[in-house]
């Protein structure tokens, strides 16, 4: 257990930088494409009230159809980042790592114990840029939202929709599964012989 | 003591098979020191692994001091491997951003000892060195490298020592302290396997198996 943790720490300490870096970098991209998936819906539903001239049913219709269509597209987009960088996140992990874990397993530590240790990281690791992303996306979208409907007078929600970081969320969890099995399958092909023999 | 009954050891890449072991029946006793030769290709690695638990026998039976390695995989080949034999490799496979100490203590750590430290100030002094002891493996020189290898294969105290051509990637100086230190070792009472290439460092054994395709085809004492 003692051995555990101790491994634990170590080598989530030596992903401090790169986790941080990949957050911070996400939670831009995605605040930024939502704040401007929101702005573009309110600039279109307003001008669609504005030709439409009666308001409500149009206003509506024009706003769901459009909100599915984008939610679509940033979901394409979402899907490529998270993915990109949830997997460079995870082969930083791995590709460097595997020898260590290989080592670990010659020097008699379990691979049960080994290959929890890199699925608690994995999972830290996972979540950790989803719910950072979405929280964030929607904190950063929110002020990048009242910014231009200031700038540009657009008449828009001062904050963004609950389905914003809800839907980042759920995309981004979504991505990561076959990443995260992926990455698990590399670490169980681990051979002790080949670590032994190729050393470094 | 170890057994190896009629041990063969295939290796199957696609559809191709290879056999890098062919029945090879062996006693080691406590205590021995066997050296390995053979060349490049014979099976010597692979010998080794099997009795380090590193690969598993196709066929046959593997049993050291009574317990027969089947697996690599389970709990028990985990602890086999921390606790009765210390492995050496020609490429050291040290941790390089783990200090001197760190990766010394590692065998440990995993079987959840703690070295004390006087024994860790032994060790380190018995090795010469403990004046590089917080330095990060990756800046150490070769020699030096292998002598922490050697410490960590000897932090806890394994009755079985299985060293790789642990010479292969050091000047001559630093062999002729290695082999050395392997002489120590032994002195102390440890079962000591060394696969070489270099005959005078196999004349040091009490014991020469030299194989051939995967076969022993020689085995003479050396006494
Ligand atoms: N994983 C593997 N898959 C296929 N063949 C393998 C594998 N590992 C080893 N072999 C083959 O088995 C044979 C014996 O290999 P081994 O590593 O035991 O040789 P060796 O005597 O240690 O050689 P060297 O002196 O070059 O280290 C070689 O022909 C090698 O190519
Ligand atoms: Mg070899």
């Amino acid at each position: 257990m003692k051995a555990t943790c101790k491994l634990f720490a170590r080598e989530f300490a030596r992903l401090r930088l790169p986790a941080v870096i990949s957050v911070i970098a996400l939670t831009l991209f995605t605040g930024a494409l939502f704040a401007v998936v929101t702005v573009y819906t309110n600039l279109y539903e307003s001008v669609f009230s504005v030709v439409d001239g009666d308001g409500f049913n149009g206003r509506y219709s024009a706003g769901v159809s459009l909100i599915s269509g984008l939610l679509v597209s940033s979901g394409v987009a979402l899907f490529l980042t998270n993915g990109v960088i949830i997997y460079s996140l995870y082969s930083i992990m791995l590709d460097n790592r595997r020898h260590f874990i290989g080592r670990l397993l010659l020097l008699g530590y379990g691979e049960k114990h080994i290959f929890g240790i890199y699925f608690s990281i994995l999972t830290v690791i996972t979540l950790a840029v989803n719910v950072g992303g979405a929280l964030f996306s929607g904190l950063i979208g929110t002020g990048i939202i009242s910014a231009c409907s200031r700038i540009f007078g657009i008449q828009a929600d001062s904050v963004l929709p609950w389905w914003a970081p809800a839907g980042n969320f759920i995309i981004t969890t979504l991505i990561s599964l076959p990443l995260y099995r992926v990455s698990v399958g590399r670490i169980r092909k681990i051979s002790l012989q080949e670590v032994a023999e190729c050393g470094k | 003591m170890i057994v190896l009954d009629n041990v063969t050891k295939k290796y199957f890449n696609g559809r191709r098979e290879f056999t890098a072991l062919d029945g090879v029946s062996l006693e080691i006793k406590t205590g021995e020191y066997v050296a390995v030769t053979g060349r490049s290709g014979s099976g010597k690695t692979t010998l080794l692994n099997l009795i380090g638990a590193l690969d598993a026998a196709t066929d046959g039976i593997v049993a050291v001091d009574g317990i027969r390695l089947a697996g690599t995989h389970d709990r028990q080949a985990a602890q086999y491997r921390n606790a009765h034999v210390g492995c050496i490799f020609q490429r050291f496979n040290l941790e390089p951003e783990y200090s001197v100490i760190q990766n010394i203590e590692l065998p440990a750590l995993i079987s959840g000892k703690k070295v004390s430290s006087a024994d860790m100030t032994r060790l380190l002094e018995k090795l010469d060195i403990a004046d590089r002891k917080n330095i990060k493996a990756k800046f150490l020189s070769g020699g030096e490298m292998q002598r922490v290898a050697v410490a960590r294969a000897l932090v806890n105290d394994p009755p079985i020592i299985l060293a790789d051509e642990p010479c292969g990637n050091l000047d001559e100086e630093n062999s002729a302290r290695e082999m050395d230190i392997l002489d120590t070792i032994h002195a102390e009472g440890k079962t000591v396997i060394l696969v070489t290439h270099d005959a005078g460092d196999a004349r040091r054994a009490d014991r020469i198996i030299t194989l051939s395709d995967g076969r022993v085809v020689k085995d003479e004492s050396n006494m």
